[in-house]
């Protein structure tokens, strides 16, 4: 059951991360924020963190709609033009911030694991630190780039989505590993690597 | 991570948005901004002079057409190797840039001075007001500075022929003339919108005197107080020049002046026989803006809306 809520969630965060565009976009967000909610309620189903998470995975669900008719390029060029879309930017990276949060505070103390669960749990707390120092100060850093010198501003830039995408790729690769730790329905055993 | 500092992070993420945006959107401009112009030139020339305007960075209003004594034109040269999205999402072709600044460009529009057609104007026509069509829909009369347009006249052997021109990147220009035969020539005089902001040295070593271009003699970039030639207001006009005797013009901008010029500017005399004449001397200057002087034109611009 916990290695099908973590498998739903990293499904769900590839459709988030990766953004193909034909016509519409063939990996739908909304999609992505269902099958992560489903994945919060089949790990910690009740607790006050994995509520929260559900909830804020089911407001992103719909805040991220327009992404399944708008590739990111098309957003950038309406984010560049109005205040109206800027501040939709705004609010979808905090909102998602404030879901991976609650996630890792599932994680952190609402999540039954089956082994070595003060280990687990204190490479959850790791990865926290690391995410939201990222997360956090890339979020900071972002609106800086509409007033700055536009070669500081290209720097920074592509400073800010090399870490992101590093943080995005590292989150998903520790949810596989705790993915692991938990028996499948064949075998009946986990395995920490 | 302690609960309270994730959302004390999220509190200075949301402020640090507020203000980043807020700062925004008070250095946008409500419509473009043309900068002042002294355009003079002849009719008879397939001659393209620039109009130079500033406009947002982000969804750059583009120049389109204008209209001169009620006659429109529209521009001639835009480059079609780029292209934006205007406002409506339909593709635009871009003008060159100029300057890019944070929030601003300062962009060209070429125009072609052969489509002013002026039938039975005889003299100078002279053009303050202009009416400005741009692609977001901005469409009014802009003071401009000034347009001088003189219509077609038959071409006249010239009797103060330039020998040589130059230039250097810090806005000095240089001319020297050869005269034809005997002549008489009158003071320089630049017209009042360049005065304060162009002087003008004259090279002059007598009636029989050949002189040689400063500039091109230098072995280094000569800088206008290397010109040691006295100023065009302390000569004692008008001044005389045998056949083949030379004289020179050196003119220095201001590089901080802020008003596009394309002129060419006439130099009159007369000979022995009391023919009149012009010598013209061409003079460009394209606006470099610092942040400054940028700052300056927009609340300009903005306390006369």
């Amino acid at each position: 059951m916990k290695r099908l809520g973590l498998k739903y969630m990293i499904i769900g965060f590839l459709f988030i991360l990766l953004d193909i565009h034909i016509l519409i976009d063939v990996l739908p967000d909304p999609v992505g924020y269902i099958l992560i909610g489903s994945g919060i309620v089949k790990l910690a189903a009740g607790q006050p963190n994995a509520k929260k998470a559900e909830i804020t995975a089911y407001i992103m669900m719909v805040l991220s709609i327009p992404t399944f008719f708008l590739s990111g390029e098309v957003l950038q060029q309406m984010q560049n033009e109005s205040i109206g879309w800027q501040s939709y930017g705004f609010a979808d990276s905090i909102v998602h911030l404030i879901l991976v949060y609650f996630i890792f505070g599932m994680l952190l103390t609402e999540v039954e694991y089956v082994l070595h669960a003060e280990l687990l749990r204190g490479r959850v707390r790791k990865m926290m630190i690391i995410y939201m120092s990222i997360g956090l100060s890339t979020a900071f850093l972002q609106p800086f780039l509409l007033n700055i010198d536009e070669n500081i501003a290209l720097v920074l830039g592509i400073g800010i989505i090399v870490l992101s995408l590093i943080a995005q790729l590292a989150f998903l690769v520790h949810l596989r590993g705790l993915q692991k730790t938990f028996p499948s329905a064949n075998t009946d055993q986990g395995s920490i690597t | 991570m302690k609960r309270l500092w994730f959302w004390g992070a999220l509190s200075l993420i949301a402020v640090a948005w507020v203000i980043n945006i807020a700062i925004y959107e008070t250095e946008q401009l409500e419509g473009p901004i043309v900068l002042e112009h002294y355009i003079e030139l002849p009719m008879e020339q397939n001659h393209l002079f620039k109009i130079y305007y500033l406009t947002n960075k982000n969804n750059p209003a583009i120049l389109q057409s204008m209209e001169v004594n009620g006659l429109s034109i529209s521009t001639t040269s835009l480059s079609n190797d780029m292209w934006i999205y205007d406002n409506q999402n339909s593709i635009q072709s871009t003008p060159n840039i100029v300057q890019e600044f944070n929030h601003h460009l300062l962009l060209e529009a070429d125009f072609d001075a052969s489509m002013l057609s002026l039938e039975g104007v005889e003299d100078k026509s002279l053009t303050t007001n202009v009416f400005l069509t741009f692609s977001d829909g901005t469409a009014k009369d802009f003071d401009i500075g000034e347009i001088h347009v003189t219509p077609s006249t038959v071409k006249q052997e010239s009797k103060l022929t330039s020998m040589s021109t130059g230039g250097t990147s810090n806005g000095l220009h240089s001319s020297i003339y050869v005269a034809q035969e005997q002549l008489l020539i009158d003071e320089f005089v630049l017209p009042q919108i360049l005065s304060e902001n162009v002087q003008v040295k004259v090279h002059y070593e007598g009636e029989k005197a050949r002189v040689s271009d400063a500039i091109y003699q230098s072995e280094i970039m000569p800088s206008w107080n290397d010109v040691s030639q006295p100023l065009a207001k302390d000569i004692d006009w008008p001044i005389d020049l045998g056949p083949e005797a030379s004289v020179g013009l050196y003119v220095q901008i201001d590089p901080s002046f802020t008003t596009a010029i394309d002129a060419r500017i006439e130099w009159m005399g007369e000979t022995a026989d009391g023919e009149k004449f012009i010598a013209p001397l061409a003079l460009q200057h394209i606006p470099q803006l610092t942040d400054e002087s940028l700052q300056k034109i927009i609340k300009q611009a903005r306390d006369a809306s």
